[in-house]
């Protein structure tokens, strides 16, 4: 019989198949996997006749039934069993097929993979040798609804997610709070959130003769994706947009929609790699990566329709002011790398690239104003150099450098500038112009035979600069901002690996930071880290192998602080620092042993914990309007005051209990396997906790997972599996999100 | 007319035309190379491989590398230069598995492995072999149900980073377990941190484009590191966020009187301190301060 198809030609046909099931995606190619070239193997293989030809691999079709009950919200969230017949997300059938397939000829390879459940989760990945190039592919399609989830703790959707108590407008006239009373959803038919991301992918790596005798090759590769779909967002519009004249204009001040969400994003890039010899690697890489936003945003137009009130926006206001606006952008990227070893002494690797980002499209109020070159521009570096003194004796330094220059326009009047006069949009936050970060550090191993340990002591220092544009008055200023320009930072460390015992492998990590300057809460100004694990194995007891780990970090900010403003005489003055603490520990161990031929058992416990403090600030007047002397919001008089109100305290504790089992027994094999994930614990407690509804306080959840398989081989060659799955959420601080799911699925595995 | 997914049509269609060419001629490979593979070493002639074959006639998985691995002389990777089978059965051990340094000695042509001397795993004394099966794949995944629908390369990095697989099983998670991510999209695996030209959200925005801007307005937290408010494996939190709202919010930011819905109307500068701010702004700050990574529209990050 006469090949239809040859090896070569194979993956073009496949191609054009792969490329016509994304091709609504607009394919613009290829991976972001590196090439990797193996020069001796392949060279040595050789020439097979064209009737060597082989296959190996499985195909395993398949046919699942799912059915939900309850809210099955979280169990969707990440894993949207949707039936194959029909879309119906509540129970139905799946049926899919998975392969995993390698087909030789002449020393080429074709190999193809794919595996998934349904139409919401799907990988197929194709690679291809055949000389003297190589091809790789790959497609993915995956669904989130985590926003249907998130739909689910909506304003509108929780008790205490409004609050009626400031309905009464006599009571809110003179604070313009009042919206907090009403929420709008503006589709109200809406509960299914969902965004499918389908990612694809291929790069081809060409090693002609003429180049690789030279030690060069050279690969094209082209990766995108898509996300498709809808979100949950909500807004509050600025009164002082609103008509003023409009009766009880804060109900319909806060509000939420479905915000479409159509994006694609396309890279191409092109590396050219030089080996001259074994020690030395130069690599250039030429990227660009385009994105664009598909949808048209809504605007204070689409608001005003969904209001139904006339004249809803007061005069003058730029009705097409977008909401959530998106703008395409494109990014181009030049870096260049080099590594060098000699021998088993030394090392040495460098890097820098350079990258401009630009946007390409504009809202129309950006347009009108002017504001029409958005663009940053960043830089990087690194410089790595190892040397091995003796055996025992190694040293290690390196440096890496970080900035981002925002060029965008600016001031641009009337829309973004340090205005002393309030208009909506002005300029309150800082502008961050520039921003470099710069990290260096030590570090020296010691391997000692005679304790079977490498020790590693080590200093690391990080910097991390802002050049900033504050507004003039009225604007945010530093002082009454937790926002530091500097943070520069010390850490030392010690890494321990030790191997006091057969079977016995002991990792430590203590380290400790400090930081003279700080620039936000987050960052430490005094951090202890101690991260170790463990692992034992013992070959001759049942094959037992141990694991276990203890991470503990406590860091500590209390370097920055808020200052008051005082009117007589005018100036800041009573700097009250915040406090942020923060303790996280995770704990775990698993044990996994096979007691008898056949049968092997899994034991796992994980635990963790987030411990934060801080102290809760108030403030009598908004903090970018003070003194504000003739302005809308003018209280020359009045001081600006800080105030902490208390001291809250996030403490969540997360626990996880697993089991696993299985055992072979003549033709079958059978598995089980049990978890259970529960978190507890306060999100804020004190006074902030005590404010909140009753599903934001508290988190207390918890997730079983029970699954049952079972395979039966009933020919050479032929395996029929079964697994069922049953998983059950049940929150006590939302108890309707409680729900739970079975799930059955057969099918049978043909290798080939 | 309902009509297939285009998914199911096309995967049909790859497999149809697979069973086609297959048909068309199939036969083992048994072939071995002729010359040695890598010159310089001394291998046991006697051997060559078909020994070994005889007995691990499994050895060939059904991926590309296990191929090419399956091509080369066994002693080369399983035998110290110049050892025999035969001085190792005597002696009562067992084949080696090769060290870094061998496998490197044919890919030496490789970007990835460009950095491996100063790589996180390398540090650690990690091999290749701790994470990469040379020759078998598995026939299909396991019956192990619990990673039933994670990639291969997670699989391998959660043996041993267990404490990182314990936060992909959180409320919210990277969805590594349910195979719409891989830890390899996230990590070099054969690099490290000092040897990327990344910046620390940089690795974020590869993924989340509609986040990178340009923005008008920025949130200085979100240009700084995404991981000041996020936890990227993992967290008990909605969003990922590392602490819920609305304290991940107030560690940096004061809550204004007068906009944000107090107890009773105020007037400026009668801070009594004894009033609440209420629970439902409090709840979740993004529900109004929506655009929170930055807006190309808001200076207060609403929209």
């Amino acid at each position: 019989m006469k090949k239809l198809l040859t090896m070569k030609s194979l993956p073009l046909a496949i191609s054009l198949l792969f490329a016509a099931n994304v091709c609504h995606a607009q394919l613009s190619g290829a991976a972001v996997v590196a090439g990797d070239t193996v020069a001796p193997a392949s060279a040595v293989v050789p020439p097979e006749s064209a009737d060597n030809v082989s296959a190996k691999g499985f195909i395993f079709p398949k046919l699942g039934y799912f059915d939900n009950s309850g809210n099955p919200a979280y169990l969707n969230q990440y894993n949207l069993l949707d039936s194959t017949s029909g879309s119906n997300t509540s129970n139905g059938f799946i049926a899919d097929l998975d392969f995993q397939l390698l087909f030789k000829e002449d020393g080429d390879t074709l190999f193809l993979e794919k595996e998934g459940y349904g139409e919401n989760s799907q990988r197929l990945r194709l690679l291809s040798s055949f000389r003297p190039a190589k091809f790789k592919a790959y497609y993915s399609t995956f669904k989130t609804v985590s926003g249907s989830f998130d739909f689910l703790y909506n304003p509108d959707m929780v008790v205490g997610g409004t609050d009626p108590r400031y309905g009464d407008p006599a009571q809110n006239k003179v604070d313009r709070s009042g919206y907090v009373a009403d929420f709008t959803n503006d589709s109200p038919t809406v509960s299914e959130y969902a965004i499918r991301r389908s990612t694809y992918g291929g790069s081809l790596l060409l090693r002609p003769e003429a180049l690789t005798e030279h030690g060069f090759s050279a690969e094209l590769s082209a990766d995108g994706y898509t996300r498709q779909g809808n979100q949950v967002s909500s807004y509050i519009l600025n009164e002082g947009k609103q008509n003023p004249s409009q009766a009880n204009p804060e109900s319909e001040q806060w509000r939420g929609y479905s915000n479409s969400v159509d994006e694609k994003d396309a890279k191409l890039a092109f590396n050219l790699n030089w080996t001259p010899d074994k020690e030395w690697f130069f690599n250039y890489e030429f990227f660009v990566d385009r994105f664009t936003n598909e949808t048209l945003p809504a605007t204070f137009g689409d608001v005003a329709n969904w209001s139904g009130i006339p004249r809803f926006f007061a005069r003058g206001t730029d009705l097409l002011t977008p909401l959530n606006f998106v703008p395409d952008s494109t990014q181009y990227r030049n870096a260049l790398r080099l590594s060098k070893t000699f021998g088993d002494t030394a090392a040495l690797s460098a890097g820098a690239s350079y990258a401009t980002l630009q946007q390409d499209t504009y809202s129309e109020p950006q347009y009108a104003s002017g504001y029409d070159d958005g663009n940053t521009n960043t830089g990087s570096a690194y410089l790595n150099g190892k040397f091995n003194v003796s055996q025992s004796v190694g040293l290690e330094a390196f440096a890496r450098y970080n900035q981002r220059q925002n060029n965008s326009p600016y001031p641009v009047e009337n829309f973004y500038e340090p205005v002393s006069a309030q208009r909506d949009p002005r300029m309150v936050m800082p502008r961050i112009d520039n921003y470099r970060n710069i990290v260096y550090g030590l570090e020296a191993k010691l391997y000692p035979r005679v304790l079977k340990t490498t020790w590693s002591a080590g200093w690391k220092y990080e910097s991390k600069e802002n050049e900033l544009t504050w507004g003039t008055e009225p604007a945010l200023a530093p002082p009454v901002t937790l926002y530091g320009t500097e943070y520069k930072a010390n850490e030392v460390f010690i890494k321990l690996v030790s191997h006091p015992t057969t079977g016995l492998t002991l990792r430590a990590t203590p380290s400790y930071l400090w930081a003279d300057e700080t620039q936000l809460a987050t960052n430490p100004s005094e951090m202890f880290k101690f991260k170790s694990s463990a692992i034992y194995t013992d070959p001759e007891w049942n094959e037992l192998v141990v694991t276990g780990y203890y991470n503990y970090s406590r860091k500590l900010n209390d370097s920055l602080s808020f200052s008051d403003y005082d009117v007589a005489p005018a100036g800041f003055a009573d700097p009250q620092n915040q406090e942020v603490e923060n303790t996280m520990q995770s704990f775990g161990v698993n044990f996994s042993f096979v007691p008898e031929e056949d049968l092997k058992l899994s034991l796992g416990y994980d635990w963790s914990q987030n411990d934060l403090s801080a102290y809760y600030f108030s403030t009598n007047r908004l903090r970018f309007d003070f003194p504000n002397p003739g302005g809308p919001n003018n209280h020359p008089t009045v001081p600006l005051e800080f105030l902490i109100l208390d001291q809250f305290n996030y403490n969540v504790t997360s626990q996880t209990v697993s089991a696993g089992i299985e055992k072979k027994w003549e033709n079958y094999l059978f598995s089980g396997y049990y978890s259970l994930m529960l978190a507890n614990g306060d999100n804020g407690n004190g006074l902030a906790g005590v404010s909140l509804p009753v599903v934001d306080d508290k988190t207390d959840f918890r997730l079983h997972t029970f699954s049952l398989g079972m395979d039966y081989e009933f020919k050479e060659n032929m395996i029929f599996r079964a697994t069922y799955i049953y998983d059950r959420y049940e929150d006590n601080s939302y108890e309707s999100l409680t729900g739970s799911r079975n799930s059955l699925c057969l099918g049978v595995i043909f290798r080939l | 007319m309902a009509t297939l997914p285009k998914w199911l049509v096309v995967s049909l269609a790859v497999v149809v035309m697979l069973f086609s060419w297959q048909a068309s001629g199939e036969t083992s490979d048994d072939s071995l190379p002729d010359d040695d593979p890598l010159s310089g070493r001394t291998l046991s002639k006697h051997t060559r491989g078909q020994e070994c074959i005889a007995c691990h006639k499994n050895m060939e998985g059904s991926t590309p590398s296990a191929t090419a691995h399956f091509k080369q002389e066994c002693e080369s990777c399983h035998l110290e230069s110049g050892q025999t089978i035969a001085e190792l059965s005597k002696a009562g051990k067992t084949v080696k598995l090769p060290k870094v340094e061998e496998c490197k000695s044919c890919h030496i042509q490789s970007r990835k492995l460009m950095n491996w001397a100063f790589s996180v795993h390398a540090k650690a004394g990690g091999a290749c072999t701790d994470c990469h099966t040379i020759h078998a794949s598995p026939v299909a995944k396991g019956l192990n149900l619990s990673t039933r629908k994670v990639d291969r390369n997670s699989v391998a990095c959660l043996t041993c980073h267990q404490d990182v697989g314990s936060q992909f099983k959180m409320r919210s998670h990277h969805p590594v377990t349910e195979g719409g991510v891989s830890c390899s999209g996230c990590h070099d695996p054969h690099g490290s941190q000092t040897t990327t030209l990344w910046s620390k959200s940089d690795k974020c925005l590869t993924c989340h484009q509609a986040l990178r801007g340009p923005k008008v307005f920025e949130h200085a937290p979100v240009v700084d590191d995404c991981t000041n408010c996020h936890s990227p494996h993992g967290s008990p939190n909605r969003k990922l966020l590392s602490v819920s709202q609305p304290s991940v919010c107030l560690q940096c930011h004061s809550v204004a009187h007068g906009k944000h819905g107090m107890s009773t109307a105020k007037g400026p500068g009668t801070n009594s301190g004894t009033r609440s701010i209420s629970g439902t702004v409090l709840r979740e700050c993004t529900n109004c301060h929506g655009a929170i990574h930055g807006s190309q529209q808001d200076p207060l990050l609403r929209y």
